[in-house]
């Protein structure tokens, strides 16, 4: 018993210089930032070679009181819509339709061309598709109001000028950013089902709604828990998209934390203030991450106890 | 280095010692005789990074202003001339607007919504006012006539038709473009849009000063500052003396990049009558800075709080209690250090 022990240690002390570049990078690259990061939040600082002043945690409770704070985080949850609920959505339905029907009927060449368009937006630059959406959303020269006061509407919307349009103009296009990356990770999954079932399903005069219901759901369900934990994460942390289409405004009402934390360092220069709402910022994503990832174990491990 | 003037920048960078003083070399120099009244406002910062009093830790060696830049093809088209006061101003816009052109063109995401306001302003307003305003000489009352008079102005502007009420998302590009292609007859903007005109612009055009107004949006050019960290501050305070020699001065009256320290008149009259513009400016000393500078982050502030003025969302009051609640607290922070 106790040479088996001895001998298991050792293996274990064998994997470790393996395991060393990985965590000398991960402390280099993600825990010494974050330990600053939470270190700075602790004070009121300018940055640069401005003194400290000790603040303890004062900026989180002046971030209780803080209105653009609460704003930006509730903004969160439409950006949570726009990433994360729409897009997966609708790439589940596009995904099976592509695979299923026009697969079928006109080729896999088709399907393709078509899933290769729809991740397109995926692939451009949030600075280039942001300037395109400029144009198309200008008030006054967009291609969108162009088209309306040509049709004879008077007075076009202000898409991304008016605070209660900005938003809903701003998860339109996020919509469109990320509609790609589902459609494209679902199509891979339905490769990996087995085509028996839906056969199987077909001559058992099950139609395409029962069979997506029955067979295609369950099937990419790890997917879908991939899709939906990396979309919400790139949700919360969101800032590209804002920065170029809104710059938070108008008048706030498209705030959102990292733009937020963006703006109290350098354009306020409240370092500690600024690091403290990212701290907040990473603490939420952490949690959110663990519920999405524990239901994910709880759904395959009732998978497995086959229920 | 080159660093942007004002509070919210190189004086933040001298409040965290990130610059050094150029005092000394200023007297050495005689930079603080070259550059007086509000150009050397902008060169001097206090301990707390305030402008206006203190150490120099920056040098301009040109300078900016905001005026009114108009299309002259469609001015001789309604038959209208440049107006010289605030009331012939108002009677262009009308006639323009009688034409179903709107006057104005402008962009509320970005500054030139809050410099027109600024300008605003400051047709109501005297020095100390802006003393008040942008060194905190004393308390400034956004209740006051001057804030509420210029507000109510910008205010009155947009529901008349003067300024589309639908440019609360439009960029200063998309300002300079309507302008350029002729959609709109004027825009009140910087002289930093002079080189873009004369290259871009196809109808003729020209530029005056704000129509009344002794003080106008604009100041001293970025700044030459040195880095605490830097190896050869001799030789870069050396540099900096040069672009204030007369030569560098003259070609940058030749080219429109209006010098602070010159007497040549360009040869191209569009840039003589700008260089004009500027040095009568300079001359009465009118030079108000620009209304996001007093505290950091104001800027944002600003445009969020006319955004919200020009799409009728907020009345006059409910925009100046925005712009002064978050005057009073930066400038809180700023005193506080």
């Amino acid at each position: 018993m106790a040479a088996t022990t001895r001998h298991r240690r050792a293996t274990w002390v064998g994997y470790l210089p393996y395991l060393l570049p990985g965590l000398i990078a991960f402390a280099v690259v993600i825990g010494f930032p974050l330990a600053t990061n939470v270190y700075y939040s602790l004070f009121r600082w300018k940055g640069g070679l401005a003194k400290m002043n000790w603040y303890g945690l004062g900026n989180y409770t002046d971030l209780l009181s803080d209105d653009a704070f609460w704003v930006s985080f509730r903004n969160s949850i439409a950006m949570v819509v726009a990433m994360v609920v729409v897009p997966t959505l609708i790439g589940l339905v596009l995904a099976a339709v592509l695979f299923d029907y026009l697969g079928r009927r006109f080729g896999t060449r088709v399907a393709a061309v078509l899933r290769a368009t729809y991740y397109l937006p995926q692939i451009l630059p949030v600075a280039v598709a942001g300037v395109v959406w400029n144009w198309i959303l200008n008030a006054q020269t967009g291609a969108i109001n162009v088209i309306l006061s040509s049709l004879g509407v008077v007075n076009p919307p202000d898409w991304l000028g008016n605070p209660s349009l900005a938003m809903p103009s701003v998860m339109l296009v996020l919509i469109w950013v990320q509609i790609g990356y589902p459609v494209v990770i679902f199509m891979a999954a339905l490769q990996r089902v087995d085509p028996d079932l839906y056969e199987a399903a077909e001559l058992d005069g099950a139609d395409w709604i029962n069979r997506f219901r029955a067979i295609t759901l369950p099937q990419i369900k790890p997917e879908t828990f991939v899709v939906t934990l990396t979309c919400t994460v790139a949700a919360l942390k969101v800032f590209a998209p804002v920065y170029v289409l809104t710059r938070g405004g108008p008048e706030g009402s498209t705030l959102v934390p990292s733009y937020y934390s963006f703006l109290n360092f350098f354009d306020k220069s409240k370092v500690g203030y600024g690091a403290a709402v990212s701290t907040v910022l990473t603490v939420v994503i952490i949690l959110v991450a663990v519920v999405i990832l524990t239901f994910q174990t709880r759904s395959e491990r009732r998978e497995r106890e086959g229920r | 280095m080159e660093y942007n003037k004002g509070n919210a920048t190189a004086g933040q960078l001298a409040a965290q010692g990130l610059i050094i003083s150029l005092t000394d070399a200023a007297k050495q120099y005689g930079w603080d005789t070259k550059l007086a009244g509000s150009l050397a406002t902008t060169a001097k910062y206090s301990d707390k990074g305030l402008m206006g009093s203190g150490e120099w830790y920056g040098v301009p060696n040109y300078g900016e202003f905001v005026g009114v830049y108009f299309n002259k093809d469609m001015f001789t088209a309604a038959g209208l001339s440049i107006p010289t006061t605030l009331d012939d101003f108002v009677k262009v816009m009308d006639a323009f607007k009688a034409k179903g052109v709107t006057p104005l063109a402008t962009a509320g995401a970005e500054y030139p919504l809050g410099q027109l306001w600024y300008e605003l302003v400051l047709s109501q307003a005297d020095r100390s006012f802006v003393d008040s305003y942008e060194l905190f000489k004393s308390d400034v009352d956004f209740a006051g006539s001057v804030m509420t008079g210029g507000t109510q102005m910008l205010k009155d502007w947009i529901s008349k038709g003067y300024i589309a009420n639908n440019v609360g998302a439009l960029k200063a590009e998309d300002m300079g473009v309507s302008f350029i292609q002729g959609k709109a007859p004027m825009m009140v903007s910087g002289s930093w849009w002079f080189g873009r005109l004369v290259t871009d612009m196809k109808a003729s055009w020209g530029m005056f000063t704000f129509p009344g107004n002794k003080l106008h949006p604009g100041s001293s050019g970025n700044l030459w500052v040195v880095p605490t960290k830097s190896k050869n501050a001799d030789l870069a305070k050396e540099f900096i003396d040069i672009t204030l020699s007369a030569d560098v001065q003259d070609v940058l009256a030749q080219k429109g990049g209006l010098p602070v320290a010159s007497s040549a008149t360009a040869t191209d009259p569009k840039v003589a009558e700008l260089t004009k513009s500027f040095s009568s400016i300079l001359a009465q000393d009118g030079l108000a800075f620009y209304p996001d500078w007093p505290v950091p982050g104001y800027y944002d502030v600003i445009v969020a709080q006319l955004q919200g003025l020009a799409n009728g969302n907020k009345d006059v009051k409910a925009t100046l209690d925005g712009l002064g609640s978050a005057y009073a607290a930066g400038k809180k922070d700023l005193l506080k250090g």
